[in-house]
């Protein structure tokens, strides 16, 4: 197997995906909504208005919509790589993944193929909402930009191995609303995308050891820190072996021979 | 644990500071609590040293050679003189009961200093360490403004909301003018056609012309999600090119960006908790702000209108002054 | 108003379990209907409610407080869980004796040991230490919480009249009444007149003999209106009719 056919199969993936986005508008633009929403609405409403004390990245207060920022930026892609995990199950129904996973190619590059062009697409979208979050005065360095690019594409793996790794979990596509409840909003709110974490400290410990045992508080502190031109090294850690972690089971739950496939369709 | 992407972070730095020429200015910082006053280095913003100074040191005002740094030490009823160079008090100049904040005189000879407790200014010769003159004035007298030819001084008094307009040479009040409650600042156009006064509890500024001395307009403030009684006028400073004035806001933890001509607000920036004092930098690209609550030092872009960093300073910081 | 400063306080604290000691006098049953009242507006819970009968006569003298002693810990013995003990004895015949003597260990709030008050010794907030000074400069004691209302009455007129420019009784009334009208008083507010019920709106200390603990309102209750209006009857719910 050749190197150029590694590369055609990522980008036949990449395409797909790319295409399936640009063809469902509604779907780019609820992507977007969602995160300018809460940027729009929620961090006005919310009490924070006499500024975020300095914690680190930042080097002065911040406002609240400054604060959320990278959390949203989380939170997208948070959604793209469960949306992606939805395509999954989709594309088991209808039987092309199956298709895709005869391919001669081994798995794990289908599955890392599939999951880095949802990725690419998610941090297509982040870049969008920074833009657009310029006007509520969110304006991290210039530099910060593109160094936070290499954190998106991290915690967007890691994010998008999770949903990689529950769609082999999933039986059916009605399950998706599981998911919201059992994986979206307890891992977004238990976070520390919405409140600092010495916030958190102070109302409940065991909530703060909840948040700081969350993968997604550690996706996001590295966005925030790189986007701030900053290195978290602590956050890195957490989110690379998460993304091992979740990626290997993924392989495993993918496996026609001994994954839950092959369960699901003996059982079937 | 957090590690600086160092050549990333320099690039950010300087891109950040670019706005001036990296010129060591010293930023001197004096701490109500501490009884300390700070010194950092305006280019890193890294504290050189503290100083201890007499109690409750809070207006603090630099001689006009930059030598030496007068130091309103109320809890210990003196003017403290510090010696820049060597960081040494040389001298204590009299000052009457409870010096609160000075202003030096375009002659650099003769102090103005408000006298919190007793009500009065006291007219000091900085040179011989004499009182010159004692006037009396309305009750807490804080704010002082000298116009920039130096014929009068004005003095606000806290409880009696008035501005007292006082002629530099004879010390006779020549006019009374009512202003917003609590007045804090007074802070003169370079023109000297007119000055401005913030009322922290009334939260407005008043602006009072010459000659006149009439209130001629006043400008109020309001942050969007910020209880009004959070916006309380303090510390002010006009940019280089007259242009615009600050106006720290209290425990609004805000410094407002007026248009002098037009007297709209154009900006909110936020800073620490209970700004209070403000310095601009000399070559008016850097704006220092005292933060009473959360000890620190904000520093301000001024041609950018964005905060770029805030760093710990002493105890309870209050007044700040910027030496070349 | 006091009360509910300092049931505001407890709701933040989370300590939301009272216990409530009454005192004999007529002042100590308001003071008590007004902490139940905050409590209900507050989300607070009275979960035990007593009267203190003990007359403690001679508490001070030779074994005094082996007796005050004993009668807190009966006092307090057997009380369903609580979180503070809050006291209402007006005249301060036994309140002071409660702390330290109780059979849980649990503050004391209300009439003492934390007390809700217009003004306080420790108060130096916002430049109070001026006004402290020259009050003893000039009378030779603390300033009272009684002393400072009455600083703040004479403080409004003089206010009012020098703001409307007149000294018609008239005039100053009106202005004093006016949504103009704004004072300094201390306290790191604007102070004005409740339109309703003409009370002083004003943030209430919440202090110890030597610390100042706490100011009401405390930061996360808010108002439509002014946040002071938190504190005491409100526009909706007062009954107060001006003739």
């Amino acid at each position: 197997m050749t190197a150029a056919a590694y590369l055609r199969c990522f980008a036949g993936i990449a395409r797909r995906e790319a295409l399936r986005f640009v063809h469902q508008r509604g779907r780019f633009l609820s992507a977007l909504v969602r995160p300018l929403v809460w940027l729009a609405i929620f961090a006005a409403g919310f009490r924070f208005v006499l500024g975020v004390s300095i914690s680190p990245p930042y080097e002065t207060y911040v406002l609240y919509e400054t604060y959320i920022a990278p959390g949203l930026l989380g939170m997208i892609l948070l959604f793209q790589g469960m949306q992606s995990s939805l395509s999954m199950v989709y594309d088991r129904e209808v039987g092309s993944m199956r298709v895709l996973l005869t391919s001669p190619l081994p798995r794990w590059w289908l599955l890392f193929s599939k999951l880095l062009a949802g990725v690419l697409v998610g941090v297509l979208q982040c870049y969008v909402f920074l833009a657009l979050a310029r006007f509520w005065e969110v304006e991290p360095p210039a530099l910060g930009y593109l160094a936070a690019l290499p954190a998106l594409v991290l915690a967007g793996m890691m994010l998008g191995a999770l949903g990689l790794l529950l769609s082999s979990w999933i039986k059916q596509l009605e399950n998706f609303a599981g998911v919201m409840n059992f994986v979206i909003f307890p891992m977004f709110f238990a976070s520390s995308a919405l409140y600092p974490l010495w916030r958190v400290r102070e109302a409940s410990l065991p909530l703060y050891w909840a948040c700081m045992a969350n993968p997604f508080t550690h996706a996001v502190e590295l966005v925030r820190f790189a986007l701030y031109l900053r290195f978290d090294p602590l956050s890195f850690a957490v989110v690379s072996v998460a993304l091992l972690a979740f990626g290997a089971l993924a392989v495993l739950g993918y496996d026609p021979q001994r994954g839950m496939l092959a369960r699901r369709t003996a059982a079937a | 644990m957090p590690l600086p992407l160092t050549p990333l972070r320099a690039a950010a730095l300087a891109l950040a500071l670019a706005a001036g020429p990296a010129r060591a200015e010293l930023v001197l910082v004096s701490n109500e609590k501490d009884n300390t006053v700070t010194a950092l280095d305006g280019a890193t913003l890294r504290v050189l040293r503290t100083v201890p100074v007499g109690e409750r040191p809070r207006g603090i005002a630099l001689s006009r050679d930059g030598r030496h740094l007068y130091v309103c030490a109320g809890d210990s009823d003196r003017v403290e003189v510090l010696d820049l160079e060597t960081w040494q008090v040389v001298r204590h100049l009299p000052a009457g009961s409870d010096p609160e904040l000075a202003a030096l005189h375009p002659d650099g000879r003769r102090l103005f200093v408000a006298n919190e407790d007793d009500n009065m200014v006291t007219v000091v010769d900085v040179e011989r360490g004499v009182v010159l003159n004692e006037i009396p004035v309305g009750v807490e007298p804080e704010g002082m403004g000298i116009s920039p030819d130096g014929r009068y001084v004005v003095n606000t008094s806290e409880t009696t909301n008035m501005a007292h307009v006082i002629e530099a040479d004879t010390g006779a009040v020549t006019a009374n003018v009512l202003v917003g409650a609590r007045p804090r600042a007074a802070v003169w156009d370079a023109d000297g056609k007119r000055f401005w006064v913030s009322a922290e509890i009334g939260g407005t500024l008043t602006v009072v012309e010459t000659g006149t001395w009439r209130a001629a307009a006043t400008v109020s403030f309001a942050v969007p999600g910020v209880p009004p009684e959070a916006i309380q006028p303090v510390g002010m400073a006009l940019s280089r090119d007259g242009a615009r004035l600050f106006v720290a806001l209290g425990p609004a933890n805000r410094v407002a960006v007026v248009d002098t001509r037009s007297l709209a607000v154009e900006r909110y920036l936020l800073v620490g908790q209970r700004v209070w004092n403000l310095a601009l930098s000399p070559d008016g690209s850097r704006l220092y702000t005292t933060n009473g609550v959360s000890n620190d030092l904000s520093v301000i872009d001024t041609a950018g209108l964005r905060v770029v960093r805030s760093v710990p300073v002493g105890q309870a910081p209050w007044g700040v002054v910027v030496r070349p | 108003m006091l009360t509910d400063a300092l049931a505001q306080f407890l709701a933040v604290k989370r300590w939301r379990n009272l216990f409530l000691a009454v005192g004999p006098g007529e002042g100590d049953r308001l003071y008590a209907e007004a902490i139940r009242r905050a409590a209900r507006k507050f989300g607070l819970r009275v979960v035990a409610d007593k009267p203190w009968t003990h007359d403690p006569g001679a508490q001070r003298t030779d074994t005094g407080h082996v007796s005050i002693a004993a009668e807190a810990a009966r006092f307090t013995q057997g009380a369903p869980s609580h979180d503070v003990l809050v006291v209402a004895d007006e005249a301060g015949f036994w309140g002071d004796g409660l702390a330290w003597r109780t059979t849980d260990p649990r503050p004391v709030a209300g009439t003492h040991g934390l007390t809700p008050t217009l003004w306080a010794r420790p108060h130096e907030l916002w430049g109070a230490t001026q006004l402290q000074r020259r009050f003893r400069a000039r009378a030779n004691r603390w300033m009272t919480p009684r002393d400072h209302a009455a600083w703040l009455a004479v403080r409004a007129v003089g206010e009012a009249a020098t703001r409307a420019r007149s000294t018609e009784p008239a005039a100053v009334a009106a202005y004093l009444r006016g949504s103009e009208f704004e004072l300094a008083g201390f306290k790191g507010t604007r102070l004005s007149f409740r339109d309703w019920d003409g009370q002083l709106r004003q943030p209430v200390l919440l202090a110890g003999p030597r610390e100042l603990v706490s100011v009401s309102p405390q930061p996360g209750f808010q108002h439509q209106f002014s946040e002071l209006d938190t504190l005491g009857t409100d526009k909706p719910e007062t009954r107060c009719r001006f003739r």
